[in-house]
């Protein structure tokens, strides 16, 4: 292993790559998109979860890609798959209930994890139009569970969504089974202050477990919702050497979607 | 038995595009949209077209922005890792641009159903949420066996479907390289659903070569309306293993796109100005187009 330089501060997004990471489970079928998610998932199969078995959108069904892809369409993930398929067949995947795991980002979200990815401000009238959908509102309708991935901010953590692109708990208890959705919804937020949670009563978002350094407050007042009453907080994984090393020199040596230019 | 060729001049098979068409386009993000017919599109002027896919980039940015678009539906129009599709983020914000809004599989639901002649398909995605008040074609029903609440996606019949693939011959039989996505790939979906099915390819063959290797043929002559040869006809999508996305020359359009008169300069360089697809190509440039190549995937 090379000695790690020891200048280089940890970045926010190893953080939350090692964060995301914890959440695959060994032998789970995680449904996987570009960025983060990806840097997350190819750190779990070389560490905790090497029995996992990635789905890309695109139909590129459990490969060992030797480098980071572009974007799904990218034949490069292709390398060492045991099956290529179309987005036709991993979509059917989800409708059909055999995907554990899938991630997200957002622009915004709400205290039940509903997400918009769709625009900011009135939807006749945008100020910001954004690319839509995509496969968020798939993964968040049909995963079994999904973790949303984002900084945290105000105007991400917002009380009410412009529009609700993609189902977290949509309004609470019993929403998401009455309006017949299939999936368990959402199980978990990471940010680059705090892991948040859902609490089982009210299924709004709570702080479970705080980056070193970080305060219950200032992650408050990145909110733009009441975070209600926090239990017992733990701490928040700190990237060890040995996961810092396969981030910066095997999975994203060139830096794409985590290092120090993104920090 | 021979039927008479069904290869057409570029022009001559846009030129079935009329004005106001719904036109469903293949590929999705940045892999294999039909550039090369999209770009006719724009130089023969076609207006008031409702734009129709799953998952879409420049190729619909493109022509939103050269004014041809009155309707986009879609579930995603980005620039991948470049960011947001400017020309469409515009004529939303500023000229109210229609947008029917999808989860992907409701977007690719809508031909899934109408290519196996059914009226509608049902869905799991965009129950709970705001797609279906931005969507007149989600509804959600009560499956009558179960009792269970489900979106029924109303069937899409495109007047005209644009698609790009590796090979086909005179008689329209069309292929993908064994070194491909699955041709459960939505491509044949979106084409089985529309009347008009126009199919770009890399490469005409014999007819030979097609029934040497009949497993390969994703789209039979009787589904296809007419073939044109556009060799790189997806540039600068990336296309299968042949060759890669030209991260370049989209990373210049992205910049291009930051205000109006960057892309009209963009158009008159790369679209408008090139006569045609052949001038487009020497205007890439022989190297760029190896180079793009060049790093071509292998299994």
């Amino acid at each position: 292993m090379r000695e790690l330089d020891p200048r280089r501060e940890i970045s926010p997004d190893e953080r939350m790559a090692v964060a995301a990471a914890r959440e695959i489970h060994d032998g789970d079928v995680a449904f996987i998109g570009t960025g983060l998610p990806m840097v997350a998932a190819y750190l779990a199969k070389a560490t905790h979860a090497p029995g996992v078995r990635l789905v890309f959108e695109s139909g590129i069904v459990d490969p060992e890609p030797r480098e980071l892809a572009m974007g799904v369409g990218d034949y490069k993930l292709a390398h060492g798959s045991t099956k290529i398929a179309g987005t036709a067949y991993a979509l059917s995947l989800l409708q059909g209930g055999r995907v554990d795991i899938g991630f997200l980002g957002t622009a915004e979200i709400d205290a039940f994890g509903n997400l918009n990815s769709t625009v900011i401000g009135a939807y006749r009238k945008p100020r910001v139009r954004l690319p839509g959908s995509g496969g968020a509102n798939d993964i968040a309708s049909m995963a079994k569970r999904f973790v949303t991935i984002c900084r945290m901010d105000r105007r991400r953590f917002v009380e009410k969504l412009q529009y609700l692109t993609t189902p977290g708990f949509l309004t609470g208890p019993g929403a998401r089974e009455a309006a017949g959705l299939p999936g368990a919804g959402p199980v978990r937020v990471i940010t680059d202050l705090a892991i948040l949670g859902f609490d089982p009563e009210t299924n709004r978002l709570r702080v479970e477990e705080l980056y070193p350094g970080i305060s219950l407050d200032a992650v408050r007042a990145q909110c733009g919702f009441d975070l209600g009453e926090a239990g017992s907080i733990g701490e928040a994984p700190v990237p060890t050497p040995g996961q810092l090393h396969l981030l910066r020199d095997v999975i994203d040596p060139e830096g794409i979607y985590i290092g120090p230019k993104r920090a | 038995m021979a039927q008479p060729s069904k290869i057409r001049s570029l022009a001559d098979a846009v030129a079935l595009i009329k004005d106001g068409d719904v036109v469903a386009i293949g590929g999705h993000t940045a892999r294999r949209h039909p550039m090369a017919l999209m770009r006719e599109i724009i130089r023969q002027g076609r207006k008031d077209l409702h734009v129709v896919g799953w998952n879409n980039g420049i190729d619909m940015d493109m022509l939103v922005g050269a004014g041809c678009v009155s309707t986009v539906e879609t579930s995603y129009v980005g620039i991948g890792s470049f960011g947001l599709a400017r020309n469409f983020r515009r004529a939303c914000e500023t000229d109210g641009l229609r947008v029917i809004e999808h989860s992907e599989t409701t977007a690719m639901d809508r031909f899934r159903a109408a290519s196996i002649g059914l009226p509608l398909f049902p869905s799991k995605t965009g129950l709970g949420t705001d797609l279906p008040s931005t969507n007149p074609h989600l509804k959600p029903f009560t499956d009558p066996f179960t009792g269970e609440t489900w979106m029924a996606v109303e069937a899409i019949r495109p007047d005209v479907a644009i698609v790009h693939a590796h090979t086909a011959d005179e008689q329209g039989n069309v292929q993908l390289d064994p070194e491909r996505w699955h041709d459960n790939s939505p491509d044949v979906m979106i084409a089985r659903s529309a009347r008009t099915v126009i199919v770009s390819v890399e490469q005409i063959v014999s007819e030979e070569t097609v029934m040497s290797r009949p497993i390969d043929t994703i789209l039979p002559r009787t589904d296809v309306t007419c073939i044109v040869e556009a060799p790189y006809g997806a540039h600068p999508c990336c296309c299968d293993a042949r060759y890669d996305y030209d991260l370049e020359h989209l990373g210049r359009y992205h910049e291009a796109t930051a205000s109006q008169s960057g892309f009209a300069e963009w158009l008159a360089d790369y679209v408008t100005g090139p006569a045609d697809h052949w001038a487009y190509l020497e205007k890439i440039g022989a190297r760029r187009l190896m180079e793009v190549s060049m790093k071509r995937t292998t299994r």
